[in-house]
């Protein structure tokens, strides 16, 4: 096979498996807080290796993941690409900071990522721009440590699983 | 030094600094189409036709997820004894008992209330009017939850709008049909409105989602209405979409705010679908 199209297969495969660790479903507040490994798999890919992680990649998991979480269609593929074109963008500052500095830098993306998921895009709230309230906000911060602290164990089997099947 | 003592060599053969990311102008045509996207989706509901097919595709996904849990609970079914599940089903014996016992007293209890009309529609029950939908998956996301049924329909007799009930009452309505598969709008979802009447004092009002694990509201209340803390609601069939008399939720609170020209009325729903695997479709 085609060694180019074996890599793409390759981080799909692994960007699936995250999908099905990710539909794994607890309690519902456990549901809400549980770390986001598909998105901790994502950025991991298109911080490591850039140059196979292109926006197409981005649009249909992002179009995925609207069809499952029941998302209004385009904000997934939106937060995708945002998160693609930022983690391409400082990828060089990124890989050369510290898991401590890592891990901070992707607690705020995750609280944000929170944030843009509660807007009230539908208007459902006429009286509100989000659908957040406190109880939202502290599970929000509590989803965010938890994938800021996934991200160092999650970081190295990624590795181990690029160093030893993706060939560059 | 052999090459393996190279670990550098190891991570790439690349040189990084030659990767160029995404130009500003692909990822701006990129956001921009998403964007609009996003917009035709919010003002036509298009994504509403295709989510069902979507569901469909997905489902093996679904089953796949659904594998450990199901392993875990054969080798847990497996390892409790037969005494305790003789003890089991005398428990379930004597708790049918008690079903049928209260299922008489419902009987006469309809036949008094006939004039009201209310438990004794609930009470006819039309087989024929329902589909068992087996729940695959429900999202997490708590401000849009979504339930996906997979439905067995082989006469394609499901469509957008229809009632979906648990054993208690209503908890949502078809949002998107596919082949076999149906996503279903929570009652929870902050999109959902459902006209229901007070089992008490019979006033009818609209009851409105804000999410999981959050009360409903209802809305455009009156401050002389006289609705009371603890009285079920039920749909009263107005709108035509959810059937009359089905249990919705229970008012847990009453507040009449200074600064709201409406009563602000808290209300529980029904407990959220997390253990019931399978549901009613209504289809008439």
């Amino acid at each position: 096979m085609n060694k180019g199209l074996k890599n793409y297969l390759l981080i799909s495969l692994s960007l699936i498996f995250f999908i099905l660790l990710d539909l794994i479903s607890f309690s519902l507040t456990a549901d809400q807080i549980k770390p986001s490994f598909f998105l901790l798999g994502f950025i991991y890919w298109n911080i490591a290796m850039p140059e196979k992680m292109n926006l197409y990649f981005a649009f249909t998991f992002g179009l995925l993941m609207d069809f499952m979480q029941g998302t209004v269609l385009g904000v997934y593929p939106l937060i995708l690409i945002l998160i693609s074109y930022l983690s391409q963008r400082f990828f060089y500052q990124f890989r050369t900071f510290k898991f401590v500095q890592q891990a901070l830098i992707l607690f705020l993306i995750f609280l944000i990522f929170k944030f843009f998921i509660a807007l009230d895009i539908n208007n459902a709230d006429p009286n509100s721009f989000s659908l957040a309230d406190k109880n939202y906000a502290l599970l929000s911060l509590i989803f965010a440590l938890l994938n800021s602290l996934a991200w160092a164990p999650l970081f190295y089997v990624l590795r181990i699983y690029r160093r030893k099947w993706i060939k560059t | 030094m052999s090459s393996e003592d190279h670990k550098v060599s190891k991570i790439t053969s690349e040189a990084i600094f030659a990767v160029r990311p995404i130009s500003s102008i692909r990822f701006l045509m990129a956001l921009v189409f998403c964007l609009s996207l996003l917009l035709i989706d919010i003002r036509f509901n298009l994504s509403n036709e295709i989510r069902g097919y979507a569901h469909d595709v997905l489902l093996p996904l679904y089953k796949i997820v659904e594998v450990p849990s199901q392993f875990i609970n054969k080798a847990s079914e497996i390892r409790q004894s037969n005494q305790q599940l003789k003890k089991n089903l005398l428990s379930y014996k004597e708790d049918n008992e008690k079903l049928k016992l209260i299922n008489s007293q419902l009987k006469d209890l309809t036949k008094r209330n006939q004039e009201l009309n209310l438990v004794w529609n609930s009470a006819q029950i039309d087989k024929e009017a329902y589909l068992l939908g087996q729940k695959m998956n429900l999202s997490s996301n708590p401000l849009k939850p979504a339930l996906i049924l997979d439905v067995n329909d082989p006469d394609s007799i499901l469509e957008i709008n229809q009632p979906v009930l648990s054993k208690e009452g209503i908890i949502g309505k078809v949002k998107s049909v596919g082949l076999r598969s149906a996503e279903v709008m929570i009652s929870q979802d902050p999109q959902s409105l459902i006209p229901v009447i007070s089992s008490t004092t019979r006033l009818h009002g609209i009851l409105k989602g804000y999410g999981l694990q959050r009360k409903g509201q209802l809305i455009n209340v009156k401050k002389t209405a006289a609705f009371k803390e603890g009285e079920d609601l039920y749909s009263s069939g107005l709108g035509k979409v959810f059937p009359p008399n089905y249990l919705v939720g229970r008012v847990v609170l009453i507040e009449d705010r200074p600064d709201n020209e409406f009563l602000n009325i808290d209300v529980e729903f029904l407990d959220l679908p997390e253990d019931q695997d399978y549901f009613l479709v209504f289809t008439k």
